[in-house]
């Protein structure tokens, strides 16, 4: 516990640690600009929701409506919701399936196995359809923008920010001893190479620390901004909330369990957690291979970026198995990150993908991280 | 010179060379091919291509109104060729199609009806035909040459209704361009579309590379404790020159390297042709401010992508060598980079032109270049007072 301390008194005294993320939130203060002229519709939209409730489908909605002023936004708004639309009843989520699958030419056993993906979507897409959440108004047509400013944009970039912060704080952990000169001193101690322990343990905390810290202010001023706390009720498969897959193909944002945007969020900001100890053990993979720090990063950097190459070079040599296989990785699911939870179209073939996937990468990279310490502890130092 | 030499070598590591070359081929396939690979990126574009090239072979860099007759008389005996054509083809006779004007006029009809009625579906087929590799792509071609020829003819109305000019500087340009022959200039706007796509991409790979390259440097050499052992020699804290010389050397060798390979690439799609073209046009495309052949252009992109790189080398410089560990030294750096890669894909996306965004936001025309030699000048700057104040700094 002692030497735990210490590790983590290191990390967090790292200066540039803290100049870092004052930096990274500076950043995230000019995204929250980015869709600062939908502020005040969504500003309107919040002020009327205890007035006409959620529902566009329920009576008191253009009842309530009607008693509100008359305004530019209630015009506009009344035309969006004047004909309330589910857009899941009837949907047909083979089809979909179908018209994913011949963006990119896939065939064979993985064009059945994504198939079997839309297969399972129908029950969910029909049951979501006889509860009636696609007639959640969210923020009317402004609920697209709204949610890619809130989990593309925004909590993408914490996220981005946090993973990045891991990798580094994990490769500073393992490297302090080499990089001061220290290694020989520290591992010829009692505590010898287990000292490895406390260092994962102080970078996996230092690693979380620092990604609630980027989420919660990265998030409580988009709250303030933008009224997120108002929207926390809505269901995020609204009528009004799409993916554009290609400018031909729109589908809607279909979660494969209803979702509350508050419920969303939740589960998001979990996995990425989940995500982030991936990330922290692939650093450590990385640190413990490599005594040079410098070399470690390095070599982390290029496997991630390989992972998004081969994936991209296995889709456009026609191997599937190399491409769905690719897209697990940590890299493919911290990229597709915006549409977590849903049929992830093209970058899945599995339900849940994004879930299954941080799952199996927490093990892998467990486990590798398990065989990099056991060569380490082998190693001769000196 | 010993020094420097030795200085340089510490940069130039096999190991962190063998990095830049997987993520150079890495970041190459992945945003940089498609530019070489599919340029001009199919139809229609391929007809504009070869109709600019085809014209610059014929009458030269502009289109004076006598060249502006003969290509109209070739593009009239291009339709007699397609006419004669369709008038022997038994599909398009089904239709009652004997001409190219008969087809538009069929085209006009069809278009706008329900997508699966007979009618649409017949007019599907026959364009199909005619736009597809059986003519040779002649749709495209007739439309694209009728189109280009249409541009020449209201290239004044185009410039006085599409350059809405806001500022004084604007306005002037507005009118040099009226009375200029650089309006009749022949210039397929795809080849600056397609370099600014291109160079975008590669300026960001080259910021990337400098801060790979250089940032381990400071901090390396602080950790391994050798100012201690230098600044006792001959040479003293003179050694600080030499190092940051080193730095702004390695971003030179650096960009001559990705010159050489991005630059070779980008040759083989042929754009090499326009070099000496003047890149306003009237076959529409963005509004130049500077009169600039395409060579000069690329020179002036190559230059922006130069300074960038020597700022980013300085000041990777003061913050590698303030750094006592390579992650404190990435820490500092990242942020900057981030900023670079920004600044980067502000000044390379359509530079000198009123498309670009950062011009929209300011309207200073030329404020790409401003840009980037003000990058050059703080990171330069931030690098020498470093190098100045570590020459008075005390050892311990």
């Amino acid at each position: 516990m002692r030497l735990y301390r210490f590790e983590l008194q290191k990390l967090l005294k790292l200066p540039m640690l803290w100049g870092f993320l004052v930096l990274s939130l500076a950043l995230n203060g000019l995204f929250l600009m980015a869709d600062i002229y939908d502020a005040p519709w969504t500003e309107y939209v919040a002020s009327i929701l205890p007035v006409t409730g959620q529902r566009t489908d329920d009576p008191a909605f253009p009842a309530g409506l009607k008693t509100l002023p008359d305004t530019p936004f209630r015009t506009v708004l009344a035309e969006q919701t004047a004909e309330p639309q589910n857009v899941l009843e009837g949907f047909d989520t083979a089809r979909l399936g179908q018209q994913e699958a011949g963006l990119i030419g896939v065939t064979g056993k993985w064009a059945e196995r994504v198939a079997k993906k839309y297969e399972a979507l129908q029950p969910v897409a029909d049951e979501m359809a006889a509860s009636g959440v696609a007639y959640d108004l969210y923020a009317g047509e402004g609920t697209h923008d709204y949610q890619v400013h809130l989990t593309g944009i925004m909590y993408h970039a914490a996220l981005s920010e946090a993973l990045l912060l891991a990798v580094l704080l994990t490769l500073y952990a393992f490297g302090y001893e080499v990089q001061n000169g220290t290694d020989l001193l520290v591992f010829s101690t009692r505590s010898g190479r287990c000292i490895n322990r406390a260092k994962l343990a102080a970078a996996l905390t230092a690693s979380l620390l620092c990604y609630v810290l980027l989420c919660v202010c990265t998030l409580i001023p988009f709250a303030v901004v933008y009224h997120l706390r108002d929207f926390l009720s809505m269901n995020v498969s609204s009528s009004f909330n799409y993916v554009r897959v290609s400018p031909a193909l729109v589908k809607p944002f279909l979660t494969w369990k209803p979702f509350t945007l508050a419920g969303y969020l939740g589960a998001t900001l979990a996995l990425g957690a989940a995500l982030t100890v991936v990330f922290v053990l692939f650093a450590a993979v990385c640190g413990l291979l490599l005594r040079n720090t410098y070399l470690a990063f390095l070599a982390w950097f290029v496997t991630a970026v390989g992972m998004l190459a081969l994936t991209v070079f296995c889709g456009d040599i026609g191997f599937w198995d190399g491409y769905f296989l690719g897209m697990c990785l940590p890299v493919p699911v911290w990229l597709h990150q915006q549409h977590w939870f849903t049929d992830m179209g093209i970058a899945g073939f599995l339900p849940w993908q994004e879930t299954l996937c941080t799952a199996g990468g927490l093990a892998g990279f467990a486990a590798l991280t398990l065989l990099a310490a056991r060569r380490f502890q082998r190693k001769d130092l000196t | 010179m010993r020094i420097l030499y030795h200085e340089l070598r510490k940069i130039w590591r096999p190991a962190t060379l063998l990095v830049l070359l997987a993520l150079g081929v890495m970041h190459y396939y992945l945003l940089m091919d498609f530019n070489i690979r599919l340029f001009p990126n199919g139809h229609p574009a391929a007809e504009q291509y070869q109709t600019a090239r085809e014209w610059t072979e014929k009458y030269g860099f502009t289109m004076e109104p006598e060249e502006y007759a003969d290509a109209k008389a070739e593009y009239e005996a291009m339709v007699a060729a397609v006419d004669a054509r369709l008038a022997s083809d038994p599909r398009f006779e089904q239709c009652g199609i004997a001409s190219w004007k008969e087809y538009q006029a069929f085209q006009e009809q069809s278009v706008f009806q329900e997508s699966g009625s007979a009618a649409y579906e017949a007019y599907m087929e026959l364009r199909a035909l005619l736009f597809g590799e059986e003519y040779g792509f002649a749709g495209y071609r007739l439309e694209e040459r009728s189109n280009a020829l249409v541009d020449y003819e209201f290239r004044q109305t185009w410039v006085t209704k599409a350059l809405a000019a806001q500022t004084p500087a604007e306005q002037a340009r507005k009118e040099e361009l009226l009375t200029s022959p650089r309006i009749n200039g022949i210039f397929p706007h795809i080849c600056a579309d397609n370099l600014s796509e291109y160079l975008c991409w590669a300026g960001i790979f080259a910021i990337l590379s400098t801060v790979i390259l250089l940032t381990p440097c400071g901090a390396r050499e602080n950790l391994s404790r050798m100012p201690a052992e230098q600044w006792p020699t001959r040479t003293g804290r003179g050694v600080c020159r030499y190092q940051f010389a080193a730095m702004l050397l390695s971003a030179a060798a650096l960009f001559l390297l990705e010159l050489l390979i991005f630059g070779g690439i980008y040759t083989t799609n042929g754009t090499g042709f326009f070099w000496n073209s003047p890149t306003q046009t009237f076959l529409l495309g963005d509004f130049f401010w500077f009169d600039l052949t395409y060579g000069q252009y690329v020179l002036c992109f190559l230059g922006m992508v130069f300074l960038l790189m020597l700022g980013t080398a300085g000041a990777v410089f003061a913050l590698s060598y303030t750094s006592t560990s390579t992650i404190s030294a990435l820490l500092k750096v990242l942020p900057l980079t981030v900023a670079l890669i920004f600044a980067a894909a502000a000044v390379t996306s359509h530079p000198f032109t009123d498309a670009n965004e950062l011009y929209r936001h300011t309207r200073i025309m030329g404020v790409e270049g401003i840009l980037c030699g003000l990058i050059w000048l703080l990171g330069v700057s931030a690098g020498a007072a470093y190098m100045c104040s570590r020459r008075r700094k005390e050892l311990f």
